[in-house]
């Protein structure tokens, strides 16, 4: 049977998708369009920490890029990789507040990115790499990690294991 | 320690093993979309996922008409009846009417833009409508309504109301994408219409279309049109690209310093004109050199000069078509509008008067 935070999971990836579909091309903002997949891969795998799977970034990722027009397993690869290290090293970190937790969600937004251009660049994509950084992964990463600080906060409430007050419990005690 | 902390400190070998396959599952998927051509599956599947969400994108504006019916209708049902119910539902028509008849009109605007176009270029082909684009910062591209059903394929010339604006990049059954201009792995062979120089018009992450491999000696200048000049068979010859806006001060085979306006922006397209064939016009010659014109077939450049055999398609049109249509449908809907207007307007006198 599915728990709460797993039904949150499966709803808010089907509205992730609808909104990336349809609704992140009018949102493009001087060629930086909106990544609802990414944010919210990378805001539920920081909310749910140890507890986050691969799977959940690896479809959306996959979505992104048959939707997207980019190498297919491109973006799949590289959300998977980062969201898994990204949930990793905010559980190692062990601080459980809300500046500790942006801070690798900032980095694994930007960590994506950055990785995904470069992947385009090494496949042959027109463009060097200071107008990859400075054209498209920083105004993109600015975009995705406001999304991304909003998906979390959400996420947070909702998507995170039953356990997982118990463990802040047993941390305090 | 809770059971919990002790189960969340290693995934389990089922979630490893699931880590590795979907690894080695994305990597075999990106080579083997390195590897294979535009028609190779996961090509193909691309493609067809595109332009379903295209279609369904399409649906979608659909379905927010229908929920704003509906609403309008839930708000009539729920209103006094004693009131001016008739006139609610004629203003309700009216106002209906009116945004119908700007549609109309502005529709009308666009067709009559590119049927321009298509009139000074000589091009034919059809009209298609832009029902979806792309949803990456990566990938400049748009989704049209016309596939490989309607004759389209892969490679042909797109225009918009001004000019060129990309290419076909892959045709599905009933859709294709578009690859605009602008896009970094777009490029087009042109030639600068005034010193028959050719060059590689390509677009860039910034938005802008740059004319690269010029001779040093054949530099344009500031307001040079430039025209696609046919060459590797890639965009049909003698369209208009765009004028250079900028010139830097770099010599030879510049790159990145000269600066062509691209054509419509993306985000303004609603209909294009799918280029199934180009007249074998020479490139066209301005009045200071028209002495290069071969054949007396000039090309006309923003109305300034009249092509001499721009009633040569002898195909039907299919923009001139849909544009008398759309010219019918606003003329029938002005004149409907102005009766129920009069009528409207006599009944509210009655109205007040009682």
């Amino acid at each position: 049977m599915l728990g709460s935070e797993r039904i949150f999971v499966i709803v808010g990836a089907l509205v992730a998708v609808v909104l990336q579909l349809f609704v992140a091309p009018y949102l493009s903002i001087a060629g930086a369009v909106p990544n609802f997949l990414l944010a919210f891969a990378m805001a539920v795998a920081i909310a749910r920490g140890s507890s986050a799977g691969c799977l959940l970034p690896f479809l959306l990722g996959l979505v992104y890029d048959f939707v997207g027009g980019g190498p297919v397993g491109g973006m799949a690869l590289v959300l998977m990789l980062v969201s898994v290290a990204a949930a990793r090293g905010f559980q190692l970190v062990d601080n459980d507040s809300l500046f500790m937790a942006l801070v690798p969600l900032a980095a694994g937004v930007l960590v994506v990115e950055v990785a995904y251009g470069a992947l385009l660049l090494a496949l042959g994509y027109q463009a060097s790499l200071a107008d990859m950084l400075i054209y498209r992964a920083f105004p993109c990463f600015l975009y995705d990690f406001v999304l991304g600080c909003i998906l979390y906060l959400i996420a947070r409430r909702w998507a995170r294991p039953a356990g997982a007050a118990r463990v802040e419990l047993t941390q305090l005690r | 320690m809770p059971t919990f902390v002790q189960q969340s400190n290693g995934p389990s070998m089922a979630r490893r093993v699931l880590f590795v396959v979907l690894i080695i599952a994305a990597l075999a998927m990106l080579v083997v979309y390195a590897n294979e051509g535009d028609e190779g599956p996961l090509h193909s599947a691309q493609s067809s996922v595109m332009g379903a969400t295209g279609q369904v994108g399409g649906l979608g504006a659909g379905i927010g008409a229908a929920a704003e019916s509906a609403s309008t209708a839930a708000a009539n049902a729920t209103a006094d009846p004693n009131t001016l119910e008739g006139l609610r539902q004629q203003n309700e028509e009216l106002r209906q009417l009116l945004a119908d008849a700007e549609e109309y009109r502005q529709e009308v605007d666009r067709l009559r833009g590119l049927l321009d176009m298509k009139q000074v270029s000589a091009v034919t082909g059809p009209v298609a409508h832009v029902i979806g684009r792309s949803t990456s910062a990566w990938d400049q591209s748009i989704t049209i309504d016309l596939g490989s059903e309607d004759g389209v394929v892969s490679g042909m010339t797109v225009m918009g109301s001004t000019g060129v604006i990309g290419q076909v990049s892959r045709a599905a059954e009933h859709t294709s994408t578009v690859r605009l201009l602008t896009d970094p792995n777009s490029g087009a062979a042109v030639m600068v219409q005034s010193s028959r120089a050719n060059g590689v018009v390509r677009g860039s992450l910034n938005g802008l279309l740059y004319l690269e491999d010029i001779d040093e000696d054949q530099l344009p200048v500031e307001g040079d049109v430039i025209l696609t000049s046919g060459l590797g068979g890639s965009y049909e010859r003698g369209l208009i690209v765009g004028a250079v806006v900028s010139v830097g001060d770099s010599t030879s085979n510049a790159v990145n310093t000269i600066i062509v306006n691209p054509n419509d922006s993306a985000e303004m397209l609603e209909e294009v004109i799918v280029v199934f064939k180009a007249p074998k016009v020479n490139v066209p010659a301005t009045s200071s050199d028209s002495a290069d014109t071969q054949d007396g077939e000039t090309l006309a450049l923003d109305g300034q000069t009249e092509s001499s055999d721009v009633n040569a398609v002898e195909e039907a049109d299919p923009t001139e078509t849909a544009l008398q249509e759309a010219l019918l449908a606003q003329e029938e809907q002005e004149a409907e509008l102005a009766a129920d207007e009069d009528q409207n307007y006599e009944e509210y006198g009655e109205y007040e008067e009682v």
